[in-house]
């Protein structure tokens, strides 16, 4: 069932077209990365699903309701976490948890304090201003602020960055397990693609304003038609060079370490090849194509 | 379901409120101190202006020394009403460049009851009562009754300034967004209400049309004053409240497309 709709969105600010229409959907219980390469307009398309920005032309419709007109009902089961939106940084994290439970009329609200305090591991800085809080530790009173309120759909932009590698594995665990338990929704925006990759059910790649890729994080790797190859060659390696040029591959070499790229489907063959020339090596590995070569590509500009 | 919204909206705004006069006892009570002094003293200032003014003649555009002091008690009143309740527009420009207007954005409650409500200023309530003593004064000295339909007169005539008053401020709120400038535009809104200060006979023909039907800010003073000295029919206040209604829905339509070239802190 779809949670979101988004149909043929655009955004133009003085007369420049920032996002050229696009149409999208979330299912509920899904988690859908948002990625592109840096002016793609995924900022743009977070925050006009927020209601920061409103769209020039097209639809957002969540939970069945238009945005622009239902937009205080919507907002009341979205929440969000940014690095872009500043908390009140006077007021300690306790009185922003609390301003945020009163913002959303939160019934019993020392409870779902008390709760949040030790979901995002808060007791330290329960008491301090957020001006005094490191980075890592801005980003887990953000995200403890987003989840307040019980939402039914989550806008994450970066949601790890700036967090140590434990507390971001943390966090990500507690994500999947929201989804999990409750069917949350939620849309994440990152460049930590390996984070994208194990998180998301599906990927979106943006690119000057248009969606360029819309799969699950395997299919879009799986348009890549290279993996690479590597081998620490210890005996003919001149027939490797040989076998590499017969097949017109390229290759690269650093510290005695060759690497090939080569279509998937002659690896079999590849490999059989070296074996039959006598060509030894001590160590190798394949690296298949990921969600990381795909961007790349993209934001290379090539085609896929 | 209404209810419940209307319950959030006050608790927020009596939260805020509530900050709002904890942090001006705690940080800034002298700067309290000489508000409340400079309003009284500008207050003072203009009855002085009023009093030199009838020194030289008994009358003012028709109007005795009580009934131009009751225009000018009325217009402080109302006007100090609107700013008690919309003093954060002052604020306005400084919450859109560092970011607290994106964080009312993303809120469940309206950006525009934030941007208009999220700064009551509770020094301003301290002035309503020496106001409203001052209107009671100036009343029954004008020599009319102070009875109940006039009250009740006035009191409408109240809420239609305030919807007029509140609709000029989103449209000042608008042109903050559009072109980060409040402080001119505040300023520039602030000397054409203070026209209506004064009777707005005292700007003839062509200024009183202009005061009382294009921008209407004879509401605040003069009409009501009229009013009481049964110099209006009380059914062109349907007329006002209609002019207010179309004012709102034209400053909300103004706001609506400032929004859609807001850009956000951030980009």
């Amino acid at each position: 069932m779809n949670i979101l709709e988004v149909k043929d969105l655009k955004k133009t600010f003085k007369k420049s077209e920032i996002i050229k229409g696009l149409s999208f959907d979330l299912h509920e219980g899904e988690i859908l990365g948002i990625l592109g390469p840096n002016g793609a307009g995924k900022t743009t398309t977070l925050q006009m699903l927020l209601g920061i920005l409103t769209p020039t032309s097209g639809e957002i419709n969540i939970f069945g309701q238009d945005l622009r007109t239902h937009k205080s009902q919507i907002l009341e089961h979205m929440n969000f976490s940014s690095t872009y939106v500043d908390l009140p940084w006077r007021l300690t994290v306790k009185e922003n948890l609390i301003w945020s439970a009163y913002l959303y009329n939160i019934p019993d609200r020392r409870k779902r304090l008390n709760q949040i305090k030790d979901l995002f591991r808060l007791e330290k800085q329960w008491n301090q201003p957020v001006a005094s809080l490191s980075a890592g530790q801005k980003t887990m009173v953000n995200l403890a602020r987003s989840m307040i309120n019980f939402p039914r759909i989550l806008l994450l932009d970066e949601p790890t960055a700036s967090l140590d590698p434990e507390v971001a594995s943390y966090i990500r665990e507690f994500f999947v397990d929201q989804r999990n338990t409750y069917n949350k929704s939620i849309i994440l925006t990152s460049h930590n693609m390996a984070e994208v990759e194990s998180l998301c059910d599906r990927v979106i790649i943006l690119k000057d304003g248009l969606i360029v890729g819309n799969d699950t994080p395997s299919v879009l790797a799986k348009k890549i038609e290279f993996s690479r190859l590597r081998l620490r060659v210890t005996k003919n390696p001149l027939e490797l060079d040989k076998l590499v040029a017969h097949h017109q591959l390229s290759i690269s070499v650093n510290e005695n370490i060759s690497t090939i790229t080569i279509k998937e489907q002659l690896l079999p063959l590849f490999l059989y090849e070296l074996t039959k020339k006598n060509v030894h090596y001590s160590e190798i590995s394949i690296d298949k194509p990921t969600l990381e070569d795909y961007f790349m590509k993209i934001a290379k500009g090539e085609n896929t | 379901m209404k209810l419940k919204v209307a319950k959030t909206y006050l608790r927020v705004w009596l939260k805020l409120t509530s900050q709002q006069f904890q942090s001006q006892v705690a940080n800034a009570r002298g700067a309290a101190l000489l508000f409340i002094f400079g309003k009284l003293f500008r207050l003072g200032t203009a009855f002085l202006m009023l009093y030199v003014i009838m020194g030289r003649a008994k009358l003012i555009v028709g109007y005795t020394m009580p009934q131009a002091i009751l225009i000018l008690a009325l217009f402080n009143f109302v006007s100090n009403i609107a700013q008690l309740f919309m003093r954060g527009i002052y604020m306005f420009r400084q919450k859109v460049v560092d970011g607290t207007f994106d964080f009312y954005l993303l809120n469940p409650l309206s950006e525009l009851f934030y941007s208009l409500f999220s700064a009551t200023d509770p020094m301003d309530t301290l002035l309503i009562f020496p106001y409203l003593g001052l209107v009671v004064w100036a009343w029954i000295n004008s020599g009319f009754p102070l009875i109940f339909s006039s009250v009740l007169f006035v009191l409408i005539v109240v809420v239609i300034a305030f919807v007029l008053i509140m609709s000029w401020h989103i449209i000042i709120l608008s042109v903050g967004i559009k072109y980060l400038e409040v402080d001119n535009t505040i300023m520039l809104y602030r000397d054409l209400e203070k026209m209506a200060a004064m009777p707005i006979e005292i700007y003839g023909k062509t200024g009183s049309a202009i005061l009382t039907y294009l921008f209407p800010f004879a509401i605040v003073a003069t009409i009501p004053a009229r009013l009481i000295f049964g110099l209006y029919n009380p059914w062109f206040l349907l007329g006002f409240a209609a002019l207010a209604i179309l004012y709102l829905k034209l400053s909300l339509f103004i706001w609506s497309r400032a929004l859609l070239s807001y850009s956000s802190a951030s980009s």
